[in-house]
């Protein structure tokens, strides 16, 4: 009788589970910010289909299809990730600091000529793309690593890269305009850390430059004094 | 008082086979209804939901990846000038496509206008119903109210809906042109999240009043 009734019950709580997990959907649900990308890229792909007929001009149809994904899609980089690099890139050193960036960047400011180092022990150096984005690396005091810079934080990760502990953010600087941000703090002694802003004029761009923190590397240099 | 021996016999057997009948429903039950499947089947030959992007995309022309969106080509069929496969979400935000995800839903994008009618003549065989309204509200001023005409299966395991302008704005003027689209999904509907658009359950008549 004990038996037939642990069966019994054995056989009612499989059922359940097997019910309940017929309820269940194996899908991660999706957040509302991925639906509202979706959205705004689904749009931006309808309206492009619509301009091809209609024979609206190529740069009307980029206007469009911009505005529609710069706006209305947040940025989805993850600050974790690591972006594949950009198809060329050239690797620039500096007395203080090595990088890769994309090829048609250019230093517009070093800090080596700057000399402000003999100041403030640092350089400040600039680096700027054929698209308008730019590159700026200077020092930053430890406490300082989300001052200095604007943008609303989209994601964020602390990682090490180069065996330095390393913070990194993914925002954008501006809903109206392409100002996407790429946030790097490097702590580097007790007080002073390394600063890298980008300011990327394109999603791809920004890809581009989050990838190009992970080749930072600091050289012993940094921090001392002339 | 004791219950007969039969009689616990005869619930264990009944509760035997109703879990028999549960795992081997579940088991042999396909992921996809048949009315979806077979209405891309139909429109997209050789697109499946449920299969891999890269078996599907084979049978598309200039597939691009649109991140957010899926996979974009060109569907060389009369009715139907493109085609979007939607992997899932996971899958949908990367920056490069994955052609392993698998497909989640299929949009068809048609320029010819004169096919909606039959096209939803053969929804309504398949599906054995009439289809339910809602309405797409636009995102951009660019974009017009669009009317949501689509079927599920009756246990929502899947559906199709058929998308058509419902206002008329300047900017989205095709000039007797007619976008439409149709879109084919497996799984419950969940509105905006299946249709990749935002989706009201009200018919456009009653959110615009015209």
């Amino acid at each position: 009788m004990t038996a037939a009734r642990v069966a019994v019950t054995a056989l009612l709580a499989i059922s359940a589970a097997l019910l309940l997990g017929s309820c269940t959907n194996g899908d991660s649900a999706a957040t509302a910010r991925d639906i509202d990308s979706s959205i705004a890229a689904s749009e931006a792909m309808i309206l492009s289909i619509r301009d091809s007929v209609r024979g609206v001009s190529e740069a009307e149809r980029a206007r469009r299809t911009r505005d529609a994904l710069a706006v209305h899609a947040p940025d989805s980089l993850d600050a974790c990730s690591i972006p594949i690099q950009a198809q060329e890139v050239t690797r620039h050193t500096t007395g203080v600091f090595t990088i890769e960036l994309p090829a048609d960047f250019r230093m517009t400011l070093d800090g080596d000529i700057d000399r402000r180092e003999k100041h403030y022990q640092y350089g400040q150096y600039e680096f700027t793309g054929s698209d308008g984005s730019r590159v700026f690396i200077d020092a930053a005091n430890n406490d300082e690593g989300h001052s200095g810079w604007t943008g609303s934080i989209s994601s964020e990760c602390d990682l090490e890269i180069g065996a330095r502990r390393v913070h990194l953010d993914v925002a954008n600087a501006t809903i109206s305009t392409q100002d996407r941000i790429v946030h790097a703090h490097i702590p580097l002694s007790p007080r002073l850390a390394l600063r890298f802003v980008a300011h990327a004029r394109s999603r791809q761009r920004q890809a581009e430059l989050l990838s190009a923190v992970h080749s930072l590397r600091v050289r012993p240099a940094w921090g001392e004094k002339d | 008082m004791q219950r007969s021996p039969f009689f616990l016999g005869a619930v264990l057997a009944i509760a035997v086979a109703v879990v028999f009948f549960m795992v081997y429903g579940r088991i042999t039950r396909p992921d996809v209804p048949l009315q979806v499947s077979a209405t891309v089947e139909n429109f997209a030959p050789g697109v499946a939901i449920g299969t891999s992007v890269k078996a599907s995309k084979t049978k598309l022309g200039d597939v691009r990846w649109i991140q957010h969106l899926g996979f974009v080509g060109v569907l060389d069929r009369h009715d139907f000038a493109l085609i979007r496969l939607a992997p899932a979400a996971y899958a949908r935000h990367k920056v490069y496509g994955d052609d392993r995800a698998l497909v989640e839903s299929v949009e068809l994008v048609s320029l010819t206008g004169d096919a909606i009618s039959t096209t939803m003549v053969d929804l309504g065989i398949v599906f054995r119903a009439s289809p339910k309204d809602g309405c797409i509200i636009p995102g951009t001023d660019d974009m017009p109210y669009r009317r949501v005409q689509y079927w599920t299966t009756p246990s929502d395991r899947g559906g199709v809906a058929i998308v058509t302008d419902w206002t008329f704005t300047p900017s989205t003027s095709t000039a007797g042109v007619n976008v439409w689209s149709m879109i084919a999904w497996a799984g419950p509907f969940k509105g905006s999240e299946t249709l990749l658009a935002k989706f009201d359950p009200r018919s456009c008549l009653a959110i615009t009043g015209a």
